[in-house]
């Protein structure tokens, strides 16, 4: 009864109500609309996976008089689906890439601890994205907060993370709440922990040891009741033996630790992590490109990735600049990468391997000063293979120097 | 008391919260301005621009509870299953009326006024 005269999508409160309506489409077009995927969401606020059907309904002159939507229950094949997406998926972080399923596996169970972890990895692999992955796998009610501490000075960091109260030095007019006070009952990530100034490593030793933090100027004691996530981008154990990091606040840290690999190790990823990039600027930036040419994306597979993922998006975003039409072009991309293109490439899905292939080949070559058997002998094959592969490619190879 | 957050679509209530991109923020003092989510990156950051215009209770249509949670973690009330017009319903809870007395959406009612509470929530309460 309730139903009656209420408008549709408030009846359904389905994700495709609203702008992207597959009835409306129908009626417009006339033309019917087949296994649309989306979900409701019930009144327990689950989300309800399902698949939608259109149809118009005609008279018998053929005039269109309404249109007929079926909903087909996913639930259960989602929650197979889900089982089988669970290797390459966990939260937001998508992976094709052996090295990173291993850490998607651990991640569910190093989630559901309470346990301080510590993520390395080289700048830009994504450390605050698996630090904020383990967050919302938690549960946790509170929110997440982030700190870089190499972004501040150690006077300030301090307030900073413990807030201060009204008078504490010149300045403080009035109560400041701390990043422990704001992620009470989240996660706080400490960024670049490797960077904090030995005093500041006592304070935060004993705020892992006690869980207790007095703000500044204050005479109580508070509790912290959060998760802590540390990240750094240095070797911490080569900190310790140089005298730079605390021993113990090491071993505190590093209960459970996550390496992360740099872009280099898992360039499988390239094409995933582009598509993800394209989706996101094209909200951003208000475009609609689909892909990147075959020939950008070998060329992207090509490249060495120093500054990993963040260089990766930041050479996307440049491409979103640039490109006017609906596929990243090569000419899109920066110098840099460009560098990398030896051989002509062409738009066949064995360039980006011809391009890997060619860049290991002279790579062998420059360090044997273009010394063909010792080159073929670094690369493990036989020199004739190198000759054979030397010629398909069409690489122009100097004389050997020596 | 902060300022209250309709999730709007046109000139009704989105019907489902999860995938509106309208918010209209009407503050206790100054003008009603309204926050486009897709603007913002993520939605950790359009949580972010919430909290600083103080929205302390947000009105929308269906809301699923994972989202219900970000809020909540925000120390933003969500009252979900909410439908009709904007005005209608800013109107009715400006005057302190129950929105799911006469706004719920059909299917909700008997709800009865009650609004999915999370732990904080109900502790708050205690």
């Amino acid at each position: 009864m309730e139903a009656i005269g209420a408008s549709c999508s408030e009846v359904f409160k389905s994700s495709m109500c609203g702008a992207g309506c597959p009835l409306l489409e129908t009626l417009q077009t006339g033309k019917p609309i087949i296994g649309k995927s989306g979900y409701i969401i019930n009144q327990e606020g689950d989300k309800i996976p399902i698949s939608i059907s259109t149809a118009v309904l005609k008279n018998e002159f053929g005039e269109i008089i309404g249109g007929a939507e079926t909903f087909r229950d996913l639930s259960e094949i989602w929650s197979l689906k889900q089982a089988l997406d669970k290797r390459s998926h966990v939260g937001n972080l998508t992976s094709k890439s052996s090295l990173m399923q291993k850490i998607f596996e651990v991640i569910p169970a190093v989630a559901q601890s309470p346990s301080t972890v510590l993520i390395l990895g080289d700048t830009g692999t994504g450390k605050e994205l698996i630090a904020r992955t383990i967050h919302e796998q938690s549960g946790a009610k509170g929110r997440f907060v982030a700190v870089n501490c190499s972004a501040l000075p150690d006077t300030l960091l301090e307030s900073e993370l413990f807030g201060y109260k009204a008078g504490a030095f010149t300045g403080a007019v009035k109560d400041k709440p701390g990043r422990f006070d704001l992620a009470e009952g989240g996660t706080l990530l400490l960024d670049e922990i490797g960077d904090i100034s030995p005093a500041l490593q006592v304070r935060l030793l004993r705020v892992l040891q006690e869980r207790t933090y007095e703000p500044l100027g204050s005479t109580t004691t508070k509790r912290a009741h959060l998760r802590i996530i540390t990240a750094t981008n240095k070797d911490l154990g080569e900190l310790c033996r140089k005298g730079l990091f605390r021993e113990d606040l090491y071993y505190r840290i590093n209960v459970v630790n996550i390496q992360l690999p740099p872009l280099r190790s898992r360039k499988e990823d390239i094409p995933l992590l582009v598509e993800q990039f394209i989706q996101r600027f094209n909200v951003l930036q208000n475009k609609q490109i689909d892909r990147c040419s075959p020939e950008t994306i070998s060329l992207l597979m090509a490249y060495d990735w120093p500054g990993n993922i963040r260089e990766l998006e930041n050479v996307i975003e440049r491409s979103f600049i640039l490109c006017t039409g609906q596929e990243i072009e090569i000419h899109h991309l920066p110098q840099e990468i460009l560098r990398v293109r030896q051989v002509p490439v062409s738009a066949d899905i064995h360039s980006a391997h011809d391009l890997l292939d060619a860049q290991a080949i002279m790579g062998a070559l420059e360090r044997n000063n273009y010394n063909r058997l010792a080159a073929a002998k670094e690369l493990g094959i036989h020199k004739a293979t190198l000759f054979r592969k030397i010629n398909k490619l069409g690489l122009q190879i100097p004389k050997s120097r020596s | 008391m902060g300022a209250a957050a309709y999730s709007i679509q046109g000139l009704r209530i989105a019907p489902v919260c999860d995938t509106a991109d309208m918010v209209l923020v009407i503050p206790s003092t100054g003008n009603t301005l309204q926050v486009c989510r897709h603007q913002y990156p993520t939605f950790e950051e359009f949580l972010d621009r919430l909290e600083e215009l103080e929205v302390d209770t947000l009105v929308c249509g269906a809301l699923s509870r994972d989202l219900q949670y970000r809020f909540a973690a925000h120390e933003i009330t969500a009252i979900p299953f909410i439908c009709g017009k904007v005005s209608c319903v800013i109107e009715a809870y400006q005057a302190g009326v129950n929105l799911h007395e006469c706004f719920a959406m059909p299917g909700c009612r008997c709800m009865n006024g009650r609004t999915r509470r999370t732990r904080r929530q109900r502790h708050a309460r205690i």
